[in-house]
């Protein structure tokens, strides 16, 4: 824990080398960078620092050495129900990458990708691709537009247009490690003054040192390059529900052959019927400390938005709507198989609300649209429950019933969208609670630390986690990888100046 | 029906109940706070929204005078409501703000100066005739006296930029007799618009004719009520807005199909004028009337037959209004008209980004407005346009200040499209591009991938 003395000197020290915009201690700020959505309490950090370049954080992490105060990156601290702004701790001091470091430095239209700094969202990236009228394309989430595409990457976040594997499609990153060294990774590292294939490709020399900046606390990652897609002259989305909670089974198989043949090139999301509607209107059974929705209640709303429990998605990309209709019939008399449900035709998908979201995200258009589900519930309360499954439908229809069950046990919808891959996929499980009510926050806390046991039962764990749940995930893997993880830590970041605790990697105080 | 103006007096909005119930709805996600213009540009809690609805909440708590600084963060705010396009939680800032500042207005003691000015702002911008004398005089008053005043600078400016009516186009297009008859609309002329750019209104009711509509123009209406609605002062905002309702009232009666306003600034106040009445007496009228006003590219829109008699192969920068955008809730609606129409739309990046503009604001916060103006004209400058183009007064006189090229209304670039008089900026332009132009660009594409 650091002193009271040694953050003021630190700040101090950070003021007068970058100047006072490069600082804020008022206490609003403090306050509100502190404030999350998780079950715990909000933590407001010691400090919030600006840089405005890679030599302002390697200032930064040199200064935080020499005073022994730990700091906490954030891009665009967008990051909610995972933590959003707050450090680990309260004596950590916030580094906001996002409000000065928020320069695109390149885009590359002959070989599809950007170069950009932590602070460039979404919308940035959209809007600068327009701009230009370029050819190419972004992959969005359905989180914030204002959010980072770094900081998404560098989590692990994943998309749904053909570049949907979002740290997949980073490269070349740019690292301020924990001893204030400047890294660069790939052939980024190459002793020359023009690395050409720097962004380019992951298969350069020696060892791949890209992933150990993913989902750790090991460096500040200061730039990156952002592979993109090639625009294409039309994105034909074929969207289908299914009515009953029993089809996922057979739904995640027949998703399973559209992957591993590649005839999709999008990921198919498959959705259940709460987590759209949830964006359409508040809970119609709540009432405080009441039990989840009944089941008549879902029906309910099923009949009235034309859905079924499940609605399968995904995305064509070609020349024109002609062009693709042969895969959109091919992908029609596929699903016919399940001999139930019924496709949405294009003209009827445009006037059913909860689809447009789904839209957007195939067309790679930033969109607030799908937080509107965060109205599902009063009082503020979100954690994400995202485990990663295997596209087995048996394994995940089993799952399925037993999240539902969990959920429902605690008082809690079950809303999932399922994003398949050829082999593997990551089921996106809101928590919605009431985070003014402390029977509600215990009940969401302890909903997900069931459901996190259920599944690592199974031998399953999850792709990204809350902040506030990540020891808990890093305790749940074998000695060996924590005290390999804790040793990496060592290594580049000798005084734990990182991030200490983030990720269960080093300790927090 | 006859409608009593005293009634108006017994509005509730100084509940400071459901002022703190509706504060209370912001559970805190900060999604609003990257995209308020002010919190981008100061980095300042208290003037994002979250900040200022935590003040707001603390003020009506306690009661009595709010704190000068909640004042001062409160004043700062654009009321440009792109957090509230942004807020999961919706949130509905709009009538938390008018209600703030209508508890700051009625419970605090401005400076004698600022309070003169704000009062000269609101009681002379709304009456047409007293303002459109104000700029004649402003505009024979020479630079150096403006300099002297503060305030009085910004006023000037605003004088200087105004199109006085004899300069204006007057080239008369009669409703095409062959025009399929749509229906009947009331064209209102705002009270700033009619004296800054009254060829706007011209434009609005030469192709609205076109187009098949009735035009009626009630010149007896003065303000919708945004002017003072904005600076707090609900009462006055509702007087004005019930002196608009009292005259729209025969010819709703009579059946109308629609209340169109060209400055989307006043069209999402009159929108929302079954939220200002709400409770009181007004409210059928007011909703009716709600219910009913458009802006007219949403009329525009939806006329299946509208297409260009020119070639209109320009290419367009869209400033979107906060209050088209947001207010209204019609993102990309100009861009999608004037692609119907021929022309080349672009997007301006950060469209979510207010230009300062906000009614009286840039003559209220000047600093902060003038640096929004250049951010915008710097992004709308980006996208290498031949013209730019928005829908509401303010923006493109704002604009227009920052830009090498004044700004033209977008309901100017139709009427020309459709056989109305050129718009001047168009003057000397030769559209760089054209059908074949369109194509072209679709085939760059590396289509072999395709």
């Amino acid at each position: 824990m650091s002193s009271k003395s040694s953050i003021d000197k630190f700040v101090a020290d950070v003021s007068s080398r970058l100047g006072q915009d490069a600082v804020n201690v008022s206490p609003d700020t403090l306050a509100r960078y502190g404030e999350n959505t998780s079950p715990g309490a909000d933590v407001p950090p010691a400090a919030v620092l600006f840089p405005a370049s890679s030599a302002d954080v390697q200032t930064i992490v040199q200064s935080a050495n020499a005073h022994n105060v730990p700091v906490y990156p954030i891009s665009m601290g967008q990051n909610i129900g995972h933590g959003s702004r707050a450090p680990m701790a309260p004596d950590q001091v916030v580094i906001d990458l996002g409000r000065r470091m928020n320069r695109i430095l390149e885009v590359n239209e002959e070989l599809g990708y950007c170069v950009i700094e932590p602070g460039v969202s979404f919308q940035a990236m959209y809007d600068e691709l327009r701009r230009r009228n370029s050819h190419l394309m972004i992959s969005t989430t359905g989180g914030p537009p204002q959010g980072s595409l770094v900081g998404n990457a560098l989590e692990r976040g994943g998309g749904s247009g053909p570049y949907a594997d979002h740290f997949g499609s980073l490269c070349g990153l740019e690292v301020v490690l924990g001893n204030g060294d400047l890294l660069r990774c790939g052939d980024g590292n190459l002793d020359s003054t023009s690395p050409l294939n720097w962004h380019l490709s992951k298969n350069g020399y020696g060892p791949g040192l890209d992933g150990l900046f993913a989902q750790s606390n090991y460096g500040i990652v200061t730039r990156a390059s952002v592979w993109l897609g090639l625009r294409p002259p039309a994105t034909e989305t074929f969207i289908a529900t299914f009515p009953d909670d029993g089809d996922l089974h057979r739904l995640i198989d027949l998703a399973r052959g559209l992957k591993l043949s590649n005839f999709v090139p999008s990921r198919i999301r498959i959705i259940n019927d709460l987590y759209l509607i949830s964006a359409e209107e508040p809970d119609p059974e709540f009432r405080p400390g009441g039990p989840a929705l009944s089941e008549a209640g879902r029906k309910a709303l099923q009949k009235k938005y034309g859905l079924g429990s499940w609605t399968v998605a995904g995305a064509f990309y070609g020349a024109s709507r002609q062009a693709l209709q042969p895969q959109l019939e091919r992908v029609q008399s596929y699903f016919a198989t399940m001999g139930k449900g019924r496709f949405i035709p294009a003209d009827e998908v445009k006037q059913m609300s909860p689809l447009q979201r789904v839209l957007h995200g195939f067309a790679g258009v930033p969109s607030e649209d799908e937080l509107r589900m965060l109205r599902w519930r009063p009082g503020g309360g979100l954690v994400w429950f995202l485990p990663s499954l295997p596209m087995i439908g048996s394994v995940v229809d089993e799952m399925h019933r037993i999240t539902r069950a969990t959920c429902e046990r605690y008082g809690f919808e079950y809303l999932v969208t399922y994003s398949c891959g050829p082999r593997s996929h990551r089921g996106t499980h809101p928590i919605i609670f009431n985070r003014q009510d402390p029977d509600e926050s215990r009940r969401a806390d302890a909903c997900y630390r069931d459901l996190t046991v259920e599944f690592a039962k199974r031998g399953m764990s999850v792709g990204r986690s809350p902040a506030q749940y990540q020891s808990l995930h890093q305790k749940q893997r074998v000695p060996t990888f924590q005290a390999t993880c804790n040793a990496i830590k060592k290594a580049l970041d000798p005084n734990g100046i990182i991030a200490p605790g983030r990720y269960g990697i080093g300790s927090e105080s | 029906m006859t409608i009593q103006l005293r009634k108006i007096e017994s509005g509730t909005e100084d509940n400071a109940a459901t002022s703190v119930a509706l504060a209370n709805t912001c559970v805190r996600y900060g999604f609003c706070s990257s995209v308020c213009p002010t919190y981008v540009l100061l980095g300042d809690e208290r003037d994002s929204p979250r900040g200022r609805i935590a003040l707001i909440k603390e003020m009506f708590e306690r009661g009595g005078a709010p704190d000068p600084s909640t004042v001062v963060h409160l004043d700062r705010c654009l009321a440009c409501y792109a957090c509230m396009r942004t807020c999961a939680a919706g949130v509905n800032y709009r009538l938390l703000l008018d209600q703030a500042r209508h508890h700051i207005e009625t419970h605090f003691r401005r400076p004698l100066f600022i309070a003169a000015y704000r009062w000269l702002l609101r009681n002379v911008m709304s009456r047409p005739r007293m303002f459109a004398l104000g700029v004649a005089v402003a505009r024979r008053v020479p630079e150096s006296i403006g300099q002297m005043i503060p305030g009085a600078k910004r006023l000037l400016l605003l004088a200087r930029q105004a199109i006085p009516e004899a300069e204006s186009p007057t080239v008369d297009v009669p409703a095409a007799p062959e025009a399929p008859r749509r229906g009947r609309v009331v064209l209102l002329d705002g009270c700033v618009q009619r004296v800054l750019a009254p060829r706007i209104n011209a434009a609005a009711a030469r192709v609205l004719q076109r187009c098949g509509y009735e035009v009626v123009r009630l010149p007896m209406i003065e303000c919708c009520g945004a002017l003072a609605l904005h600076m707090g002062h609900m009462e006055a905002a509702r007087k004005s807005a019930a002196r608009c309702i009292k005259a729209l009232q025969p010819h709703l009666d009579q059946g109308l199909d629609a209340v169109v306003i060209a400055a989307s600034g006043c069209g999402s106040v009159i929108r929302k004028y079954d939220e200002l009445f709400r409770g009181t007496e007004f409210a059928p009228l007011a909703a009716r009337i709600s219910a009913i006003t458009r802006d007219p590219s949403e009329i525009l829109m939806t006329i299946p037959d509208l297409c260009a008699v020119r070639d209109t192969g320009f290419e367009v920068a869209v400033h979107e209004p906060c209050s088209l955008r947001h207010g209204l809730q019609l993102p990309e609606l100009p861009q999608n008209l004037l692609q119907r129409l021929g022309f080349f739309p672009h997007d301006v990046p950060e469209s979510h980004m207010c230009c300062g503009s906000a009614g009286t604001y840039s003559m209220l916060e000047p600093e902060i407005s003038d640096k929004l103006g250049r951010r915008r004209a710097d992004q709308i400058r980006s996208v290498n346009a031949q013209v730019t183009a928005s829908a509401n007064i303010g923006c493109l006189h704002h604009l227009g200040r920052f830009l090498a090229q004044q700004p033209v209304h977008v309901v100017e670039l139709v009427d020309w499209a459709t056989g109305g008089p050129m718009p001047p900026e168009l003057n000397g332009l030769i559209p760089s591009r054209n059908k074949r132009d369109r194509s072209e660009e679709q085939s760059n594409l590396p289509e072999a991938v395709w």
